[in-house]
């Protein structure tokens, strides 16, 4: 299992998936920040003073960590913020689903699905992804880092 | 095993706080850091209706009803509900009076893509925000309209 799990190959596709997904979903919400700040609203979570500064940096935070981790500069560094993130995310979808909000998910901006459970898989899979490279880096492919 | 180095993780959190805010200082769709008032809403709350493909081809055609496309332009420059307008849910956010010159006496129907896309309740409780009490909601949008084979049209009404 060790073997499978630790495989460079493997690592490098759950590397480069990881950081796409979370590339693409930090652009619309970096052009439309009033948009993200509407989908935050409505998991009806996070206190008033902290919405709109979430909506302007939680994108930027995506976009600069999905670059980091393509290059595979500091990965395990930034594989632990995306962890954290996508542990983040779990949680609100799951609050959001006990609650029965019916709600955009907010993931890929304001056109993005709705909370479900497919949401809840898609993000499973990334958190192994991430939990596999925390775990055992993964260096093939990348840009030496400096130090 | 590779240990984490922290100050790092540090590094990049801050460099990006710091790119973001400058990034929303200077972009024409920046927004203010702190939001004093919010006020949570669903289309439920105002009493918002969403309306089935039969009713809403039954409203379709009459003349006090107008129907709005929440899509991107380029999306309903492709093909759109026949008849209806194209209000951008984004571009609500930067141009207030996309909705204030809305004809208040009439009933909007609005639509997105599809059942998963959430601009249409948006743009719903934004224009009844504006005093466009009778608004409704396609269920299923224009997903739904197109695999009827409902009317559609590629022309742009204003």
């Amino acid at each position: 299992m060790k073997k499978i799990t630790s495989n460079e190959y493997l690592l490098l596709v759950f590397r480069i998936i990881i950081a796409c997904v979370f590339i693409l979903a930090s652009i619309q919400k970096i052009m439309y920040p009033a948009s993200f700040a509407n989908s935050i609203i409505n998991y009806r979570l996070v206190p008033d003073l902290l919405i709109n500064i979430l909506a302007v940096i939680l994108p930027w935070l995506e976009l600069i960590c999905g670059i980091l981790l393509l290059i595979g500069h500091q990965v395990k560094e930034t594989i632990l913020i995306i962890n954290i993130l996508l542990v983040s995310f779990l949680i609100l979808i799951f609050i959001a689903l006990l609650r029965g909000l019916d709600i955009s998910c907010g993931c890929f901006g304001a056109n993005s699905e709705m909370v479900g459970i497919r949401k809840i898989i898609e993000n499973s899979i990334l958190l192994l992804g991430g939990i596999l490279l925390q775990i055992y880096n993964s260096k093939k492919y990348s840009i030496n880092t400096i130090n | 095993m590779n240990k984490i180095n922290y100050n790092k993780v540090v590094y990049i959190v801050v460099i990006s706080i710091i790119i973001a805010i400058i990034y929303n200082h200077f972009s024409m769709t920046g927004i203010p850091l702190i939001k004093k008032k919010v006020v949570f809403v669903q289309p439920q709350n105002y009493n918002i209706e969403p309306i089935t493909l039969e009713t809403a081809f039954e409203m379709h055609g009459n003349d006090s009803v107008i129907f709005v496309d929440a899509r991107e332009n380029i999306e309903y420059k492709e093909d759109h509900i026949e008849g209806s307008i194209n209000i951008p849910y984004y571009d609500t956010l930067i141009k207030t009076d996309l909705i204030n010159t809305l004809d208040k006496s009439k009933k909007y129907v609005v639509y997105c893509d599809d059942e998963k896309c959430g601009l249409s309740k948006m743009l719903a409780v934004k224009m009844y925000e504006n005093n466009i009490k009778n608004v409704f909601i396609l269920t299923g949008g224009w997903q739904l309209w197109l695999s009827a084979e409902l009317p559609t049209s590629k022309e742009q009404l204003k």
